[in-house]
């Protein structure tokens, strides 16, 4: 009996020492991100829980907040300057198809073995590295009606003059041009390393095969270049998406409101307007048109696959 | 096993060092008792003319020290309101007038009627004191004021034969003043008569000339969607139809000061503070400043920055010392003559010395005086931080055609109403 007894009392300590040490071994992963977990949470988790909470009150930053209910998303869905600036948002991200096929066509050339391969590729990185506020006073500069450089050559070649930025329909295109000449290098880059991770037997495999150029393109570089491509076009709608310090510094969101984009909306509810409430309940829905968009991307891409 | 007890070691280390940071705060806070006062002084902009009188004032204080903080305008008002909010709000603020109101509101200010005798009180002008005073209650000093002022091209004027107006008294009415403005453009061959910059503030003079206002009488809603205020949209957009003004200077895309400063502007609306920039750049014709036409009433806009304290201070006796030193008849005159800006005390405006820029600032001074008061509510409250953005843009459809001032003073009412003034 007594022997029974031991054994099963054993049994039970080792089943309590195996259980600490199951414990110990499931906390240490939290022991050493803590650091991380108390910035993100401290920097992240708890803002983004907070503009949530926000959303549902009328709050000015300064005092206490009252509690409204969903009112602030009924105004803004209500508020035509909102819809007004997702359209804007909407338009300058059309871009995106263009940006990336710019990026890939260059970067298949900068692929290639020519003379000057490093200069081209500093030149095509370099916009990259300049601030956005620097890159958008240049620009205004550059589009001045009476002393930029655009009407300058436009003199020097007997052609009409532009004054595009204060054309409401033409505004949006010096955005749009201006970020992609700012964004061409990351996405270079980033379809550079994809191409250099093809394996050159399979081009020489369709050499063989008697493929051309435009074949090897095609049927090669496009098809195993799609996750570089899928994470490129996500990047890059999610940051014109984003586009706020191009517009702000160069349109102003003028003329009228025909540059207003929605984070210059939500900048302006917020710090200048100090609607903090309802300016969370903006970004709340930013952040939900992201979300799906990004969503329908993986998922094209994913059934394109299979 | 080592593992474990390093990732707890690694809490602990995280974990005192919340607890050190949250002490230090606590220290920093009982330390008030020390003889060594000091003052964190936020000023928005850099001001180099105002540090070097701060210096002067530890000089002869040597028991204060004060440690001030400069943020530029554009983002000015999310830092302090973050500060605000986060419990860290500064002793002094450096703070352009509209956002006086917001915080004495909030009830954050110092009351500084206690210590203000009645001959200092009646030697602030009382256009400036509309942005501090509340009933018996003073929240902050006026440092100085601007205004939105006319400049012109003296050696086109000449050319032209065109002649300014001697006083306020006979100024131009709209008419005569967009007539000049043809006259000296014709006469010169130049491509524009008159322009403003592209702040909506350089419009406001004309609004408030016309007895037009952004809001109603009692600021409870908006006042642009009215005859009086159409009407000076309206009017405004024929400096564009008529082709007098650069609608690329409004909308931003040129900066008219420039196109002044290069001789192709004979007339500019702009921040009476430019004076110093224009005087010191302009090498090539001799400019000055003239009186802003009228139409029902004479009128500007005034600007300028008021010094305020937190009530929470925890040195109150030093903070008003440090207030009543910047706003001295002696150092607001000094400043105010450095910086081309206007005293906002009677007797800072009789002991300044402007030099060279003497007689334009005489003619600015005349019309800072004369602002109606109902202007000066106008625009003298935070609001205005808000619903600037909606006159721009509305504004700018207008210029361009795309809106009738009709439908955009309706617009903007709207705006103002559901967005600013949150009805």
């Amino acid at each position: 009996m007594d022997a029974v007894k031991s054994i099963k009392l054993q049994d039970k300590s080792e089943k309590t020492i195996a259980r600490k040490i199951k414990w110990k071994k499931r906390l240490i992963p939290f022991g050493f991100l803590s650091p991380v977990l108390v910035i993100f949470s401290l920097f992240m988790f708890i803002p983004v829980v907070f503009a949530l909470y926000m959303s549902f009150h009328q709050w000015g930053m300064i005092g206490n907040p009252e509690f409204v209910g969903i009112e602030n998303y009924v105004r803004l869905l209500q508020d035509p300057l909102f819809w007004i600036s997702v359209k804007n948002t909407i338009i300058f991200s059309l871009s995106v198809p263009f940006k990336v096929g710019i990026a890939l066509f260059i970067a298949v050339l900068l692929n290639q073995k020519i003379k000057g391969l490093a200069f081209f590729r500093a030149a095509f990185f370099f916009p990259v590295v300049l601030s956005m506020v620097v890159v958008g006073l240049i620009w205004q500069w550059m589009f001045s009606p009476s002393y930029g450089f655009v009407n300058f050559m436009l003199e020097k070649l007997g052609l009409p003059l532009q004054s595009m930025l204060i054309d409401s329909k033409q505004a949006m295109i010096v955005l749009i041009i201006v970020s992609i000449w700012k964004g061409l290098g990351s996405n270079l880059l980033l379809f550079l390393a994809g191409l250099q991770s093809i394996p050159r037997s399979v081009y020489e495999a369709a050499e063989i095969d008697g493929a051309n150029s435009w074949q090897k393109f095609w049927h090669i570089t496009v098809p195993l270049l799609k996750p570089t491509t899928l994470f490129v076009l996500i990047i890059t709608l999610i940051g014109s998406f984003k586009i706020f310090d191009l517009a702000y510094v160069i349109t102003g969101g003028g003329p009228g409101t025909s540059t207003m984009v929605l984070v210059h909306y939500i900048y302006q509810e917020a710090f200048q307007r100090f609607n903090m409430g309802y300016a969370s309940a903006a970004a709340y829905v930013f952040f939900i048109i992201l979300f799906i968009l990004t969503l329908i991307q993986m998922r094209m891409f994913k059934s394109d696959a299979s | 096993m080592n593992k474990f007890k390093m990732s707890l070691f690694l809490v602990f280390v995280l974990l005192s060092a919340v607890i050190v940071s949250a002490c230090s705060n606590g220290e920093e806070t009982t330390k008030s008792g020390d003889e060594e006062v000091e003052l964190r002084f936020i000023v928005n902009n850099d001001i180099p003319e105002l540090v070097e009188q701060v210096e002067q004032f530890e000089a002869e204080n040597e028991n204060i020290k004060v440690n001030i903080e400069t943020i530029p305008l554009d983002q000015f008002f999310e830092k302090v309101e973050t500060m605000i909010a986060g419990n860290r709000a500064p002793d002094l603020l450096y703070t352009p007038v509209l956002a006086t109101k917001r915080y004495a509101n909030l009830d954050l200010l110092l009351d500084l009627a206690p210590n203000l005798s009645e001959d200092e009180k009646k030697d602030f002008l009382p256009s400036t004191m509309v942005s501090v005073q509340n009933g018996e209650k003073i929240y902050g000093l006026p440092h100085f004021t601007d205004e939105i002022s006319l400049f012109y091209n003296k050696d086109l004027f000449e050319k032209a034969g065109v002649e300014v107006p001697p006083s306020l008294d006979n100024t131009w009415n709209w008419e005569e003043f967009l007539n000049a403005a043809e006259k000296v453009k014709e006469a010169n061959g130049l491509k524009y008569g008159v322009s403003t910059g592209n702040d909506v503030s350089q419009f406001l003079p004309f609004l408030y000339q016309n007895n037009g206002s952004v809001l109603n009488q009692d600021q409870t809603a908006a006042g642009i969607n009215t005859p009086a205020s159409i009407e000076a949209i309206e009017w405004f957009k024929t400096w564009f139809d008529r082709g007098l003004a650069s609608k690329e200077a409004f909308i931003g895309s040129e900066k008219a000061d420039e196109l002044f400063k290069q001789g192709k502007l004979p007339m500019i609306i702009t921040f009476s503070g430019l004076i110093n920039t224009f005087n010191n750049d302009i090498k090539d014709f001799e400019f000055g400043a003239t009186y802003l036409p009228k139409q029902e009433v004479t009128a500007t806009k005034l600007g300028g920055s008021n010094i305020v304290a937190f009530k929470n201070t925890k040195h109150s006796e030093a903070v008003v010392k440090l207030m009543k030193y910047l706003t001295s008849t002696e150092k607001m005159s000094e400043f105010s003559a450095a910086r081309g800006v206007i005293p906002t005390r009677a007797s800072a405006q009789e002991a300044v010395d402007y030099g060279s820029i003497a007689e334009d600032m005489k003619i600015i001074i005349d019309e800072v005086n004369n602002v109606p008061t109902f202007a000066v509510a106008d625009f003298s409250i935070p609001e205005y931080l808000g619903y600037k953005a909606v006159l721009t843009s509305e504004l700018q459809s207008v210029i361009l055609g795309e809106k009738s001032p009709e439908e955009a003073a309706k617009e903007m009412e709207r705006q103002i109403n559901t967005s600013v003034l949150k009805k």
